[in-house]
């Protein structure tokens, strides 16, 4: 499995290729699903590659300073990173990216690595709305992290590795090993701190338009939007893959993928059209009972 | 050598003829009254010198009863007895009369202005409290004994008549009446036992054992010694002492309490081999009641000579239980010099210095007394609180130190009240000291120290320090253990340059001392010392920022970091104990030095020295529990021993493994390492023993501060780790330790950084901050394997450097906004560039975001927790490093970022002299991030003594679960970082810079910055939902066990109702009471 | 026990509940003079020995055997000076009396009790 380091440079360009392209069409496809929900017709499928174009065309843009400038690079930086850190394709040398960097607390905490660049830069915007957004987004973040970090631990401690590319090859062999089947409770907890973690409803506080409108990126405009736009979709894709890794028996070529992707995706879409919002101790409150009780079972089952 | 009969002439010939020589003129008496009591303290002096070397090297010598090895007998009138009086000096004699006349003298010093301006009387007086105190301690004669005992009370109430103070007068009648009572105990007493021995001398009815011949012999041999007893003023017969020390001129009172003091306690010592077994025993409970049950009333004291006289008469109790102790172990010899002599010693002179100092302004109560202007005023009243209250080097920690150790087995519960009356002791001195550096800072009230007080308490002062050291050299403690000390005195004479240069000097001996120890250290004793000596030498630079002088603050920031360098030197559990003490006095007199820091200080300390007591009763159990020669070898060997000590717990291999094999050894060994633990968890500050620690974080010196976080608090873990690999088989033989203290350590880090989530206070946010990171270092230490204890070291080292660069930057927030309030500052990033570039850096490093080494951290504990199946343990430390996103964002948002306020705007960058080492943290910091294996290999290492758990492959670190290559993620990071950079920089015109304050929100404009600013309660919503948690209930319950004890304090100290018949009628109860006790 | 002992221990017993029980400060002193010659009393019953004269050596002594004929001398002596202390601290408790009488004109112990605690 030796591969020389300018060939993983490109496998890895293309695998984020397609994570970006795919996230992108994810994206739209929600808007559409939710704009039927609410009975519009919706945007098209092209339409976020044009928001993307048109934001790095825009002629003039401001700067309220380095770390706001930085912002949206260490955002896209986190989201890219994480990415990268997750093997996309179980057995594929082309789509198993950079993980040989570490294993899946690696990936754990890399995703904190964008969110608090963005909020840093959000910050020297100077914008009480993006302050409050942080606010928000951090401290229902700590929420649903405890239920996910159940359900990793307890994945690490039924596979004895914390290895995403062992753990995937431990639920190989039938749908049966699928951790969702052989821990359904862990499963359930993971899935539940992941609602928290796409801020869909009913946990999109932090970026509640009515409230404060956009939440933290409220100053970011033109280029940086478009790099924060481009962020979204590969942290979506990053996001999905890995719970598909961890849960649903990863995937061993792309079709597979982009059905458990989708129908993972699909969970986050149908509740948030379904549920009205949490205030942000509500959410605090829910993520630290209910997901972390079913985690703690879930630690139970993996103990057993 | 001079006849000591002459110590009976001299005074008396002087007292003779003093008035004929004060008709010529006061000059002259006044000479006559110095001559004669110097010709006392250089007789009883030069026996002293005599004696002394003349028994040197001969072991046992000194402890024989009335042992005449060196010494000699005089008769008076060239007659044997029972025709003449035999007087007796022996080194004991010698020592006794050698300190109580040099006391005596510093006394009459001190009452110099008074003995020029009064009738000669009072000289007369002086001068027969001397007479009676000489023969009191060489007489061999019980009835002479009652003479002197007479003249020295007849004289001391006549002093007391001469006073002018209003509540004197009472006072004095109730102190005869007591004596009245004592001296009729002591004749019928002695009558009867010359009734049954038929001689008067004492070694004749010794001979006789009259305990042996029945109840009138028994009764006899209790009304001697109840009447020596109540002169010794034992709990609760002592009320009419109290108000005798409360209303009479300190200079005399340190008369009472010193010299007349020491001398009944010398009769009572040569009556002692008479004694029957239950009234020794009874001794013992009588003397430690009345040193627990004193210092605890002692807390509620407001009258400054009140509380001296409760602290007074508590070290006469605790010297009877120790005499008592002697007689039932028959100690001898070296032991007895160092607990006796020492605590003898050492009460002499810190408490005739407290009197004489309080002699100005000594009708104040602590709350309003304002202490002497001049800092050496300050130094001596440090000196004699600390040799009071235990501290190192005074004579009293040493004997403390021997005491507990001897007989922790044998007598627990006296050990215990030992223990805690000290704790009470330390607690009202220390608050009182505090106070008058408070005061005295605030107050112009404080007054000049005259010579004539000045000069006796100096030399007292330096007695102190003088016999201490040798006490601690005939402990054979190294000399090496005194450096920190030594430093601190150095520097403390060289308080008159410039500040800064003491600075220099102080920076240049700690870089020598590390130079010259670091070297020789191994494994983890290195590392612990790099972090000591290293970060204590980047904090002291630091502190050079500091524009105005304040004395003391070098000396004690040199000692303390060159004690905890002593730490690791300790090559036993004593000098270990020292080096510990000196840190834990040091660091408190450092915060005392800051503006607010009364009380935090005092917390400090009550929690400081309560730990410390926990931890010496721990180590002396330990040294009770296992065979000596454990201690041959030296920790140091012990640290770097190659051999797996862990290799399977719990049937460890550790160099006590056969001790803790069997009960009871077992649970005394877990029992002490239990104490250990909670002795270190203290300093470390863990959930429910923290209350302490943020207001003295808070409150300390902003320069003070950062060493106290990210160095000092390192101490307690390097303690822990230490003890477990010295005695790892106690970890389990009485309970599952390492189980508790993981979920201490888990437990101290979700709350700590709760706690900082929903602080104001920049410094207090760090401080919680530093809590929750040494509960991880905590957790990782109870693991108890390679991987969990490299994660100990690792954190130990990158905390250091990131909350060093933490509290650094916000030591320059606070000097340059002048405010402590985080949202009062913000949008500083412009002003202070390369703070916020260390601050950013740091908060990266601390909330272990990848790619910096602070993911190391987090790397090894998850992975040393999961391996083991910690998983709720695991679970938690996650959700606790979430929650310190929280602060973090919030301390970087609210001070760096967010709109700048109008008056900040003329903010400058930091001094150079703190950004010089937050400039080589970062690089450390960078360093260790770029190649991990640089530092976690040594680690590794370092702790051969356990089976490795983790191996390395081309650069990625393996456990048996996980994997990390830290210098490819490194890689990975910045590759996207620049490239993403680059494209921005590509695709995106020149922004036009615009400032915080130009946006529009809601189509409105902002007013002004503080109105822009979101900053205060920053986390609102997190206080609803999990604020419930941060209930102060450790807070809580300590203050409430505080009240409690002052309660039962100011309870029992309504017992001393003030009417004369009442304290009486206590004498008379307490007598018959104890009669009937011992004669049952 | 002697009657002179008995009578002498009865004094004791009477000061001290002089001392404990009178409030007039000169009473006590007097309940402090009855408890020392209760203890003199005492004291001198300790060295008697019937039929025996008085440790002084004159006409009524045969200096040959003195020792066989007088009591024994020195709980004499021991008296002796024990009344001479006895003196003394009663001479020193009545100058305490005056010298609060002159400070608050009263001479009960109650109104003494402004030290305490």
């Amino acid at each position: 499995m030796e591969t020389s380091l300018v060939l993983k440079i490109a496998y890895a360009a293309l695998s984020l290729f397609i994570a970006f392209n795919y996230g992108i069409l994810l994206g739209a496809t929600t808007y559409r699903i939710r704009a039927r929900v609410q009975g519009r017709l919706g945007i098209r499928l092209y339409q976020p590659y044009l928001d993307i174009i048109k934001n790095n065309a825009k002629r003039t843009s401001i700067s309220h300073g380095i770390m706001f400038y930085l912002g949206p690079i260490f955002r896209i930086t986190g989201g890219v990173g994480t990415f990268l850190f997750i093997p996309m394709i179980y057995g594929s040398v082309v789509f198993s990216n950079f993980s040989f960097a570490g294993d899946v607390l690696l990936v754990l905490y890399f995703i904190f690595f964008g969110q608090l660049g963005m909020a840093l830069g959000a910050g020297e915007g100077g914008h009480p709305y993006s302050a409050i957004g942080v606010s928000r987004g951090l401290a229902q973040m700590t929420a649903f992290e405890v239920p996910f970090t159940l359900a990793i631990i307890a994945l690490a401690v039924q596979h004895n590795t914390l290895s995403i590319t062992e753990i995937i090859a431990a639920q190989q062999g039938g749908i049966l090993n699928w951790s969702l089947f052989t821990n359904p409770a862990a499963t359930a907890a993971a899935l539940i701190a992941f609602l928290g973690m796409n801020m869909g409803n009913p946990f999109s506080v932090v970026t509640a338009p009515q409230e404060i409108p956009i939440g933290p990126p409220v100053e970011y405009h033109s280029n940086y939007l478009g790099l924060l736009q481009t962020n979204r979709s590969i942290f979506n894709s990053a996001k999905l893959i890995l719970f598909m890794n961890l849960f649903f028996g990863g995937a061993t070529n792309l079709i597979v993928m982009i059905i458990k992707t989708f129908l993972i995706y699909m969970i986050t879409v149908i509740i948030g059209v379904a549920f009205p919002r949490f205030r942000v101790e509500q959410s605090i409150r829910f993520f630290l009972v209910v997901p972390t009780l079913i985690g703690l079972v879930g630690l139970v089952i993996a103990l057993w | 050598m001079v006849s000591p009969i002459y110590l009976i002439v001299i005074p008396l010939a002087v007292a003779f003829f003093i008035s004929f020589f004060d008709r010529l003129g006061r000059g002259l008496s006044l000479t006559l009254f110095y001559a004669g009591l110097i010709a006392l303290t250089a007789i009883s002096g030069s026996w002293l010198l005599s004696t002394v070397t003349g028994i040197i090297g001969s072991e046992g010598a000194i402890g024989g009863q009335l042992s005449q090895a060196a010494g000699t007998l005089v008769f008076t009138a060239g007659l044997e007895p029972p025709l003449s009086i035999a007087l007796a000096m022996g080194p004991q004699e010698a020592f006794f009369l050698f300190f109580a006349n040099l006391a005596g003298l510093g006394a009459a010093v001190v009452l110099g202005r008074r003995m020029a301006a009064e009738s000669v009387t009072a000289m007369v007086l002086f001068l027969m409290v001397m007479l009676g105190a000489q023969g009191l301690v060489m007489t061999l004669d019980l009835f002479n004994l009652f003479v002197f005992l007479e003249i020295s009370s007849i004289a001391t109430y006549s002093l007391i008549a001469l006073e002018r103070s209003r509540g004197s007068m009472s006072a004095g009648f109730k102190y005869i009446i007591a004596g009245g009572i004592a001296s009729a105990l002591f004749l019928i007493g002695t009558i009867y036992l010359y009734r049954i021995a038929g001689s008067l001398a004492i070694a004749d009815i010794i001979a006789a054992q009259p305990a042996a011949a029945g109840m009138a012999g028994v009764t006899a041999v209790f009304l001697l010694t109840a009447a020596l007893l109540i002169e010794l003023k034992p709990f609760p017969a002592n009320g009419w002492a109290l108000d005798v020390y409360q209303s009479v001129q300190s200079g005399v009172v340190s008369v009472i309490a010193v010299v007349n003091s020491a001398a009944v306690l010398f009769a009572l010592y040569k009556v002692f081999p008479m004694l029957p077994a239950p009234l020794t025993n009874a001794l013992l409970w009588i003397g430690i009641t009345t040193f627990f049950a004193s210092n605890l009333i002692g807390l509620r004291q407001s009258s400054v000579k009140r509380m001296l006289g409760y602290s007074s008469s508590a070290q006469i109790g605790l010297l009877i239980s120790v005499l008592a102790l002697s007689a039932m172990y028959g100690w001898s010899g070296r032991l007895q010099v160092i607990v006796f002599a020492s605590i003898f010693f050492g009460h002499i002179f810190s408490k005739a210095g407290l009197f004489w100092l309080t002699e100005v302004q000594e009708e104040r109560g602590w709350k309003g007394w304002s202490g002497p202007r001049a800092a050496g005023g300050v130094l001596l009243l440090a000196v004699f609180i600390a040799a009071l209250a235990g501290l190192p080097p005074f004579p009293t920690f040493w004997a403390k130190w021997v005491l507990v150790k001897s007989i922790i087995l044998q007598q627990p519960l006296v050990v215990a009240m030992l223990l805690l009356g000290s704790l009470c002791e330390a607690v009202y001195l220390l608050r009182w000291f505090g106070r008058t550096v408070h005061l005295r800072r605030t107050a112009a009230a404080s007054w000049n120290t005259p010579a004539r007080i000045a000069l006796p308490a100096a030399a007292a002062a330096i007695l102190l320090t003088v016999g201490g050291v040798i006490a601690g050299l005939a402990a054979d403690v190294e000399p090496l253990m005194f450096l920190p000390l030594a430093a601190g005195l150095v520097l403390g004479l060289l308080v008159w340059l410039p500040s800064r240069l003491q600075g220099f000097i102080a920076a240049a001996l700690v870089t020598a001392a590390g130079a010259l120890f670091i070297p020789q250290m191994q494994g983890m004793a290195s590392v612990f010392a790099l972090v000591f000596y290293g970060g204590g030498l980047l904090m002291l630079i630091a502190t050079l920022y500091k524009r105005q002088d304040s004395p003391g603050f070098y000396p004690l920031f040199a000692a303390l970091v060159l004690s905890l360098g002593s730490l690791i030197q300790a090559t036993g559990l004593l000098e270990f104990f020292l080096a510990w003490e000196i840190m834990t006095f040091s660091s408190y007199f450092l915060i005392l030095l800051g503006r607010e820091a009364e009380k935090p200080a005092l917390n400090y300390a009550t929690f400081s020295v309560g730990g410390a007591f926990v931890l010496m009763s721990g180590m002396a159990l330990m040294a009770a529990v296992l065979p000596p020669e454990i201690f041959q070898g030296s920790l140091i060997a012990a640290q770097v021993s190659a051999e797996p000590l862990l290799a399977a717990a719990p049937g460890i291999i550790g160099q006590g493994r056969d001790v803790f094999a069997v009960a009871p050894n077992g649970f005394l060994g877990g029992l002490a390492f239990t104490l250990i633990a909670i002795g270190f968890l203290t300093k470390i500050g863990a959930a429910g023993l923290h209350i302490w620690l943020p207001d003295a974080y808070a409150e300390a010196n902003d320069d003070v501060t950062p060493l106290l976080s990210a160095v000092l608090s390192k101490a307690g873990i390097f303690g822990l780790m230490l003890f477990v690999l010295l005695f790892p088989a106690a970890l389990f033989s009485w309970f599952n330790l390492p189980f508790v203290l993981r979920w201490v350590g888990v437990l101290t880090a979700f709350f700590g950084t709760l706690m900082a989530v929903f602080e104001e206070d920049i410094k207090r946010v760090f401080a919680y901050s530093s809590m929750g990171q040494l509960g991880y270092i905590v957790l990782a230490v109870g693991l108890l394997n390679q991987l969990g204890w490299t994660t100990a070291l690792y954190l130990t080292v990158i905390h250091l450097l990131f909350k060093g660069m933490l509290f650094l930057t916000a030591t320059a927030v606070i000097d340059r906004t002048g405010t402590r309030q985080m949202y009062r500052m913000g949008g500083l990033i412009k002003n202070m560039p390369i703070s916020f570039i260390s601050a950013l850096i740091a908060i990266i490093a601390l909330s272990g975001v990848p790619p910096l080494a602070g993911f190391g951290g987090k790397w090894l504990l998850y992975n040393a927790l999961t391996a083991n199946n910690y998983v709720l343990l695991a679970a938690v430390a996650f959700f606790s490093s979430t929650i310190a996103f929280l602060y973090l964002f919030r301390f970087i948002y609210t001070v760096f970022l967010g709109q700048l306020k109008i008056e900040h705007r003329r903010v400058r960058e930091a001094p150079a002299a703190l950004l010089l080492p937050q400039v080589v943290f970062i690089l450390a910091l960078m360093a260790v991030s770029m190649f991990p294996n640089l530092l976690i290999q040594p680690l590794q290492s370092a702790l051969a003594m356990f089976p490795a758990d983790a191996g390395w492959q081309n650069g990625t670190m393996v456990s048996s679960i996980g994997y990390w290559n830290g210098s490819a993620v490194m890689w990975i990071t910045m590759s996207v970082f620049i490239l993403m950079l680059l494209w921005l920089l590509f695709v995106q015109r020149k922004p036009q810079p615009v400032s915080q304050f130009n946006i529009v929100f809601a189509a409105e404009r902002p007013e002004r910055p503080e109105t822009t600013h979101y900053g205060y309660n920053f986390f609102a919503p997190y206080r609803k939902a999990l604020g419930f948690l941060v209930t102060p209930l450790a807070g809580r319950f300590w203050h409430r066990i505080a009240e409690v004890t002052g309660s039962i304090g100011g309870a029992a100290r309504r017992i001393y109702t003030g009417n004369g018949q009442t304290y009486a009628l206590h004498i008379l109860l307490f007598v018959t009471i104890l009669y009937f006790l011992i004669a049952r | 026990m002697s009657l002179v002992s008995f009578i002498g221990f009865a004094l004791i017993l009477v000061g001290l509940w002089g001392m404990l029980t009178r409030k007039n400060i000169i009473r006590i002193i007097i309940g402090f003079s009855i408890i020392d010659t209760g203890i003199h009393l005492v004291m001198v019953s300790i060295g008697y020995l019937p039929g025996r004269t008085a440790p002084i050596i004159n006409s009524a002594v045969d200096k040959a055997q003195a020792a066989s004929q007088i009591v024994d001398p020195i709980p004499s002596a021991l008296v002796l000076t024990a009344i001479v202390i006895g003196l003394a601290i009663t001479a020193l408790m009545l100058t305490y009396a005056v010298r609060m009488y002159r400070e608050r004109t009263s001479l009960n112990i109650d109104d003494y009790k402004e030290l305490k605690w």
